[in-house]
């Protein structure tokens, strides 16, 4: 019986230089797999692990080597490996049906090369395969259904490739699963109610799945629910507002219609809720300022109406609110400037109206402010300079008169300004050319007048960023008086 | 290097779905092994290889003090 143990020890030996043979690029760092018949020496080879009874191959774990070429058949022969870790590498070619002949495997880690073709059916005989993750490659065809006959599966990420076809429904009945990974491929058909047998993570982004959301997503134990970049229509289900548990609700870029359910104001323990780009309509639910520990609000690029309610003032752990491409109108409330913590406030492209609340400068960490394609008349709050953090400001298409306030010169970080399409008159303040990180400066189309400031490298500016002010004299050729200066 | 998610919460909260749709955070209580305070935080979970410009799923843990236990 030892001698064919030895022998099998030997095969595997060989079987690891056949594998060798069908990869590229191994030169540098396959160097020490070379057959010079000294017994099991295989067993020290990198990234070879055996067992220390059998002596067999037990791990193969050749991860980020850069190696090309494709998986041997051979590796079928490996009958003791229980993990093989081929991950960040370049590895081309289809995954070989031998897989299935490595009957001990545990773990089956291919992520990150560019293996093409179908997932093998054959994976679906490794009765104790418990991680599978085939993660960025470029696998196409269908989900084999024969997955959910793996009793052990706990981890099952085959995201980012070119899978289609539908869902495998049995797979959803897999109590053991923990994760299933399965966002940027190409999906299709709608979400089974059975999708709530699900216990573990799961994330179907990004695919082309279509229908309605569930009633049933209702019954999900899950924290996160990343339902983003598919077809889905219809309106979103009240039933989320009672999934309390979730941290991350994702529901952007599908077709979504309806109003924003109200009932979503009780997700207390959420920080991040995505809707953006849907085909939401009705007004933004005041309740939704009732969602105490949320740092991320998108509601942008949707349809919706009303007025943007001052409840959201209470959220005071927001860092980011993005209403921008709706059709709301009336006045931007004061309240807003409640959020202390807001990083980031983008109310671009709707009806705004009225002037900019002098309180918005109470948002000491602010570094992009965006209300531009709008109706905000008033002219711009000087105490606006006193943002220090600003790196962006985009007041652009509105309404604003009055002068370019000289505190300005106080936005030490600003990289952009944006005024343009406004009824500002008055000089440009000296102040704006001393601003050293500045990149992009647009003042054009409003009744400036005076002389452009030709001081501190103002001219880094092009003319573009001052055209349409006719009383604005500036240092470029046609400029209403550079003849008369020069 | 890779994390597990199975935990008691999930499982009890899975016989809850007999009861009605929603769900709560878990309670933490006695779940960090005698260490106190123990609460409910959120921890990002990253299977496989990790990838820049994407969040990770998100999913509750018990902790305390710097350790972190399964609800």
């Amino acid at each position: 019986a030892a001698a064919a143990v030895a022998s099998a020890d030997d095969d595997d030996g060989r079987t690891l230089l056949e594998i060798k043979k069908s990869f590229r690029n191994v030169d540098n760092v396959l160097y020490d797999w070379s057959g010079d018949g000294a017994p099991r020496r295989y067993c020290s080879w990198r990234g070879v692990l055996c067992d220390n009874v059998t002596f067999a191959v037990a791990a193969l774990n050749l991860s980020g080597l850069n190696l090309g070429g494709e998986i041997s058949p051979a590796i079928g022969n490996l009958k003791g490996v229980v993990s093989i870790d081929l991950r960040s590498n370049e590895l081309s070619g289809q995954i070989p049906d031998e897989i299935g002949d490595c009957t001990s495997l545990t773990t089956l880690d291919l992520s990150s090369n560019n293996l093409g073709g179908d997932i093998p059916f054959s994976i679906s005989k490794l009765k104790h395969l418990e991680n599978l993750i085939l993660k960025n490659n470029q696998l196409v065809g269908m989900i084999p259904s024969t997955l959910s006959q793996l009793p052990n599966l706990k981890i099952l990420d085959l995201a980012q490739n070119k899978l289609n076809g539908e869902i495998p429904r049995l797979i959803y009945w897999n109590e053991v699963l923990q994760y299933l990974g399965l966002r940027s491929n190409n999906l299709e058909g709608s979400l089974s109610p059975e999708l709530c047998q699900l216990t573990g993570l799961w994330d179907l982004s990004y695919n082309r799945l279509t229908g309605e959301i569930p009633f049933n997503i209702g019954f999900l134990q899950v924290a996160t629910l990343s339902l983003q970049g598919n077809n889905f229509s219809g309106p979103i289900p009240p039933v989320i507002g009672l999934m309390q548990a979730l941290a991350v609700l994702d529901l952007s870029f599908n077709q979504l219609s309806g109003s924003i359910p109200s009932i979503l104001g009780n997700l207390t323990y959420t920080e991040k809720l995505y809707l953006q780009g849907n085909r939401l309509t009705g007004s933004i639910p005041p309740e939704l300022g009732n969602m105490s520990t949320l740092h991320y609000l998108e509601l942008n690029d949707n349809e919706l109406t009303g007025s943007i309610p001052p409840e959201l003032g209470k959220l005071t752990d927001i860092y980011d609110l993005n209403l921008a491409n709706n059709n709301l109108e009336g006045p931007i409330p004061d309240n807003i400037s409640s959020c202390l913590n807001l990083i980031s406030l983008n109310l671009s492209s709707n009806h705004l109206s009225g002037a900019i609340p002098i309180e918005l400068a109470r948002m000491k960490n602010l570094d992009t402010l965006d209300l531009s394609c709008n109706m905000v008349a008033g002219s711009i709050p000087s105490a606006i300079g006193s943002l220090e953090h600003l790196l962006r400001i985009n007041l652009s298409n509105n309404n604003l008169v009055g002068y370019i306030p000289a505190e300005f010169g106080n936005l030490r970080s600003i990289m952009e300004i944006d005024l343009a399409s406004n009824h500002l008159s008055g000089l440009i303040p000296q102040e704006v050319g001393m601003l050293q990180n500045l990149i992009l400066l647009n003042v054009s189309y409003n009744n400036l007048a005076g002389i452009v400031p030709t001081d501190n490298n103002f001219s880094r500016f092009s003319p573009d960023s001052f055209l349409g002010n006719p009383e604005l004299c500036g240092y470029w050729l046609g400029s209403s008086c550079y003849s008369s200066s020069h | 290097y890779y994390y597990y998610y199975y935990s008691r919460w999930e499982s009890a909260a899975a016989r809850r779905r007999l009861v009605g749709p929603g769900s709560s955070p878990p309670t933490c209580r006695s779940r960090c092994g005698g260490c106190h305070p123990c609460r409910p935080v959120h921890v990002a979970i990253q299977p496989g290889v990790a990838f820049p410009l994407e969040y990770y799923p998100e999913a509750w843990r018990c902790k305390c003090g710097d350790k972190l236990f399964m609800p």
